[in-house]
């Protein structure tokens, strides 16, 4: 569509600089009163309006094989975008499987992207893949994607939903076929059993954050049953370090203001340190 | 008399305003029927919109058509380039500003009836709602 569009444009624009050129050139003789009109009605009424109306059907008849995928999707991605993360499960012939922040793609297959918002508008954007698609309240919308080549790429809401709008982001991954495979194989699994899963209980993290085979049941944030092995916090406004984790456990309001989660200074430091500890284990 | 002349003149003169603003009004009516047409029955039943759709966009362009093709026929006697000879009227009598409405009014329908055309083609080619 884009080459015909295009060789159709170079053709209308080579004939009016054509005719532009001729006028400049020709003798300054007035052309006749009847010429004049035929010039006007044919270049600037009949001309275009075939050339538009035949562009208008033809394109309208080759719209509805464009939107659709050029094979079945290999995998389809439920994106919920909720205010300031991104809640992401995969779902495919054989599993579903949970996970938030990051999304990560199988090389040179089709994927569909299914997007929701249970708060404000967002929009799902990752400029190195495809354009932007909105998550609208109450509607459900679909972007395509086919990723070309293996890399991790930014993704960014592309629409002001907040405060914190600036620090919704996510990383993308492209990964070949076999890795992605044994990616999503691992993050199916439930969670290894270690020590800290009691202090996160404990202080109640569990009401809002699901650690698959823990007590942790919570579904209003992200699900961390494999928390360590991704590579930012907080939807890519910090990096996976410890350091970084106990800063945004103590004062989750001063990395990204009017955020959900409450600040968790209150708690003893030691605290602090051995449930960062414990998620940086979930790998 | 002078006054009523003036009146008079004045009438004439929102009327060739309202002439031209006619067809483009029309051509609005049309594409927002046919829009709006199309957006709630696609929000609210998916499954049999588009048929729907497209008997509506029929009726809708149907109606639109035969009310512009009777302007553009009122517009052509107003412009009364048969009569005169001659498709221009650059004085500044009345006569000219009564031409020069029907003229506008002529060009404007004739806009109108290619948008209209064209915005009936849609709901022809899409075959579903997404």
């Amino acid at each position: 569509m884009f080459w015909v569009v295009l060789a159709l444009s170079i053709v209308v624009w080579l004939a009016v600089i054509g005719v532009a050129i001729y006028a400049m050139r020709r003798n300054r003789d007035i052309a006749s009163d009847h010429t004049g009109l035929w010039l006007i009605l044919g270049g600037g009424v009949i001309i275009p309006t075939v050339v538009l109306s035949v562009l208008l059907v033809w394109s309208l008849g080759v719209m509805p094989t464009l939107r659709e995928p050029s094979r079945p999707p290999a995998l389809v991605v439920e994106i919920s975008a909720e205010r300031f993360w991104w809640r992401v499960r995969y779902r495919d012939a054989n599993l579903v499987v949970d996970s938030a922040n990051e999304l990560r793609l199988p090389l040179g297959e089709p994927v569909e992207i299914i997007l929701t918002s249970p708060d404000v508008i967002h929009s799902f954007w990752v400029p190195n893949l495809a354009g932007k698609m909105d998550a609208i309240p109450g509607r459900t919308t679909r972007l395509l994607l086919e990723p070309e080549r293996v890399g991790r790429f930014r993704g960014q809401c592309a629409e002001f939903c907040g405060t914190s709008h600036a620090q919704m982001a996510f990383a993308v991954e492209v990964m070949p076929r076999a890795g992605f495979d044994r990616w999503i194989a691992a993050e199916a699994r439930p969670a290894v059993p270690l020590a800290g899963a009691v202090l996160f209980e404990t202080h109640g993290c569990g009401a809002c954050h699901m650690i698959r085979g823990t007590a942790a049941r919570g579904t209003a944030g992200p699900d961390l049953t494999h928390v360590g092995s991704r590579r930012t916090i907080a939807a890519a406004a910090l990096p996976m370090r410890e350091a970084d984790l106990i800063r945004w456990i103590a004062h989750t309001e001063d990395v990204k203001p009017e955020v959900n989660m409450p600040s968790f200074a209150m708690l003893p430091r030691r605290d602090i340190e051995a449930l960062a500890t414990y998620l940086l284990a979930l790998k | 008399m002078a006054g009523d002349e003036d009146e008079q003149e004045l009438g004439t003169e929102v009327a060739a305003l309202l002439w031209i603003a006619l067809g483009p009004a029309i051509w609005t009516a049309h594409f927002l029927g046919v829009y709006i047409t199309g957006a709630v029955l696609c929000a609210k039943t998916p499954a049999v919109a588009l048929g729907t759709t497209r008997i509506v966009t029929v009726l809708l362009t149907l109606a639109a058509l035969a009310m512009l093709l009777v302007l553009l026929r009122l517009a052509w006697r107003r412009w009364d380039v048969v009569r005169h000879g001659d498709i221009l009227h650059e004085g500044d009598s009345v006569e000219d500003r009564h031409r020069f409405g029907g003229h506008a009014a002529f060009l404007l329908t004739g806009l109108a009836i290619i948008g209209v055309l064209m915005m009936a083609l849609p709901p022809f080619f899409i075959d579903t709602c997404r």
